[in-house]
């Protein structure tokens, strides 16, 4: 009697929910497992190869795991890889790429910040077909626009030089870039401005004091773009930049292209993962950033 | 300290005109209040005074100097907006003294100003933090502050109380009011609020589709109102209006009314200040809840009682007149008495009257 009364009294918990897979779930896991396989094993082999020597290499499948894993590839793809007669490894191109893309990330930034902020912020006759004149510039591929700047480039002495290439690379950023700043500050509300200029700020003023410092979100999704677009070009650089300056991509395929007795596969595929170090840590460390600043200017101005 | 003068000013948005021949002196330390509906025009107006619109015609001076195409910084004014516009990553302090950081003020003199603004809002605690951590209320007095750090002889008010709850826009009100009476500054200030206008005011313009229909005194909108327009705006509850006849006759101006019992056909509003002859034909009487009286003989409206909305402090009882909703505003008690029907007395020395065809008062 007491037993069903307490059961009246006290209904019995509810069970603690078990985990259960669902058949949906599973062929949901089973599809991405296979997609990140499908996109990351031409990834694992090329750094499963590189810690090989090449007698590794020669006898065994490209699947078996090095019975003795060493950098030594790396190292000579660093230091002693040849492109052509010069030996002095991809560093060179490393360095160049470096020298290449700081002074194009940042001015292509500033310049397309200041942009966007002056579109977005101050109404100006002609602001409009100069928006319009962006979005097809955004648009337009750029082989298009090749020949005619390489014409233009050597008319004023840029072409073949660091400074070609840099300029090059901020003109092409600028249309996307000056888009999304241009939507990032059309977000903030007018009476900030307003408020600045009566508190007697002008255009750069606000710009540097009040706009630039809001925009971190924004300036992280721009930098993130930049810094992967222009260290993965290899056309522009191939073009512009001249030999002394050719950037780490194009040497790589120089490298990979030389040829001189034996195919050195292990310091092809060393070079190959220098190369494409800087974009993958540069995510790694800012992704979070990446996703919250494309959707910070969608809700909140 | 200094007058504003607002000269014929004309201002268009394409084809649409906001401003028509708006034309207001406004005197030195005077608190003026711009009233009207949403879209009126009052806060372009404010933004034309402040330089951050352009006008089209028509000029906009200072303190005697002719401003309309100076711009907003040089124009020695502060305003404090809407949405309170603070900069979002600087410190309530850092917002503060901006604009005189800006030019270039030297450094001891930004801190003191600092310092004595936020203890004239109370907010000296807060001079730390950034305009995410405050409260509604908090940034309101922020953005107060940072107008007043400029010392400016005029300053500008956007709707500043719109955006906060009743009791903390009551608060604020009073803040205001005596910040003007302490530093006795020309202030301007925009609001639809009809209750912060008549409260802070010494001076109301209201204003309708871009044309200020009256500028004076808070009692002369309210016991005056120059149109069927302004009665109806100021005053909560509005202005009762019923149409009439005026009949002028010999010794005085007969006016009839619907509804009117007690053996009459008019009551006489000769003493009326017409501002022309008065004229015989259709007329419309404007009469405040709060002058009708109820009475039990004389000459008197006859009302059928529709219900009485006990307020508290007064009761305001709403009748039918010959078709026509009249509300009166009755002491607490004798609300609780009103019967089936009553007598409202026509108070002819309080009544506006208005051409029904211009609007216009006569």
């Amino acid at each position: 009697m007491s037993v069903a009364i307490d059961q009246v009294a006290a209904p019995p918990a509810p069970a603690p929910r078990r985990f259960q897979m669902k058949p949906s779930r599973i062929g949901l896991y089973a599809f991405l497992i296979i997609s990140a396989l499908f996109f990351l094993i031409p990834l694992l082999i090329v750094f499963n190869t590189s810690l090989k020597p090449m007698d590794e290499i020669r006898t065994g499948d490209i699947f078996d795991l090095p019975i003795d894993p060493s950098f030594a590839a790396w190292a000579e793809a660093w230091t002693s890889a040849c492109t052509g007669r010069n030996c002095e490894g991809i560093r060179v191109g490393f360095w160049n790429s470096v020298k290449i893309l700081v002074p194009s990330v940042i001015f292509s930034i500033l310049i397309s910040a200041i942009n966007g902020y002056a579109l977005a912020q101050w109404r100006f006759k002609g602001s409009e077909l100069i928006l319009g004149a962006l979005m097809l510039g955004a648009f337009i591929p750029y082989q298009v626009i090749l020949y005619p700047m390489v014409r233009i480039l050597s008319t004023v002495g840029l072409y073949g030089s660091l400074p070609g290439i840099i300029v090059v690379h901020i003109i092409f950023g600028l249309p996307v870039l000056t888009l999304i700043f241009r939507n990032f500050y059309s977000g903030i509300p007018i009476e900030l401005i307003k408020a600045a200029r009566i508190d007697g700020a002008g255009f750069f003023r606000i710009f540097f004091s009040i706009m630039l410092p809001m925009s971190t979100n924004i300036l992280i999704v721009a930098v993130i773009l930049q810094v992967t677009g222009i260290w993965n070009d290899y056309l522009l650089g191939l073009i512009f930049a001249g030999r002394e300056n050719l950037p780490m991509t194009v040497q790589l395929n120089n490298i990979v292209g030389s040829v001189t007795g034996e195919r050195t596969f292990n310091v092809d595929m060393a070079a190959t993962m220098l190369t494409a170090l800087p974009p993958l840590i540069v995510y790694f460390l800012s992704g979070r950033y990446f996703v919250r600043g494309i959707t910070a200017g969608a809700v909140k101005g | 300290m200094s007058t504003i003068g607002i000269r014929n000013v004309n201002k268009f948005y394409g084809n649409l005109q906001v401003l028509k021949n708006v034309d207001l002196s406004i005197g030195s330390g005077e608190f003026t209040v711009l009233l009207g509906p949403s879209g009126c025009g009052k806060s372009t107006l404010l933004s034309a005074i402040a330089g951050l619109e352009e006008i089209q015609e028509g000029a906009i001076e200072l303190a005697g100097r002719d401003v309309t195409h100076v711009e907003p910084a040089k124009r020695d004014i502060a305003m404090v907006f809407q949405s309170y516009a603070l900069y979002p990553t600087m410190t309530v302090a850092s917002n503060m003294s901006f604009g005189l950081r800006v030019n270039r003020t030297p450094k001891p003199e930004i801190e003191e100003r600092v310092q004595w603004a936020a203890r004239l809002l109370q907010i000296e605690n807060l001079l730390d933090r950034k305009p995410s951590q405050l409260s509604g209320g908090q940034r309101q007095r922020v953005a107060i502050g940072r107008a007043l750090v400029r010392k400016t002889p005029v300053y500008l008010f956007d709707e500043p109380l719109s955006n906060l709850d009743a009791k903390l826009r009551t608060e604020m009100r009073v803040e205001i009011k005596r910040l003007h009476q302490t530093l006795g500054a020309t202030m301007i200030y925009v609001t639809h609020d009809q209750i912060e206008a008549m409260t802070l005011a010494t001076h109301i313009a209201i204003m309708r589709s871009g044309v200020v229909e009256q500028f004076g005194h808070p009692e002369d909108l309210y016991q005056r109102p120059a149109s069927l327009f302004v009665a109806g705006f100021i005053g909560s509850p509005s202005m009762n209006f019923l149409p009439g006849k005026l009949s002028p006759n010999g010794s005085g101006v007969g006016l009839e009314l619907p509804g009117l019992g007690g053996g009459q056909q008019a009551v006489d509003v000769g003493a009326y200040p017409f501002a022309a002859p008065a004229k015989a034909g259709d007329i419309t009487a404007g009469l405040r809840p709060e002058d009708i009286e109820l009475v039990n003989d004389g000459p008197a409206l006859e009302g059928k009682t529709l219900f009485v909305e006990p307020m508290g402090a007064d009761s305001l009882a709403w009748f039918d007149v010959a078709g026509h909703r009249v509300s009166v505003r009755l002491k607490a008690d004798d609300g609780k008495r009103v019967g089936d029907t009553a007598r409202l007395a026509v108070p002819t020395d309080k009544v506006s009257l208005f051409d029904p065809s211009s609007e216009n008062r006569v």
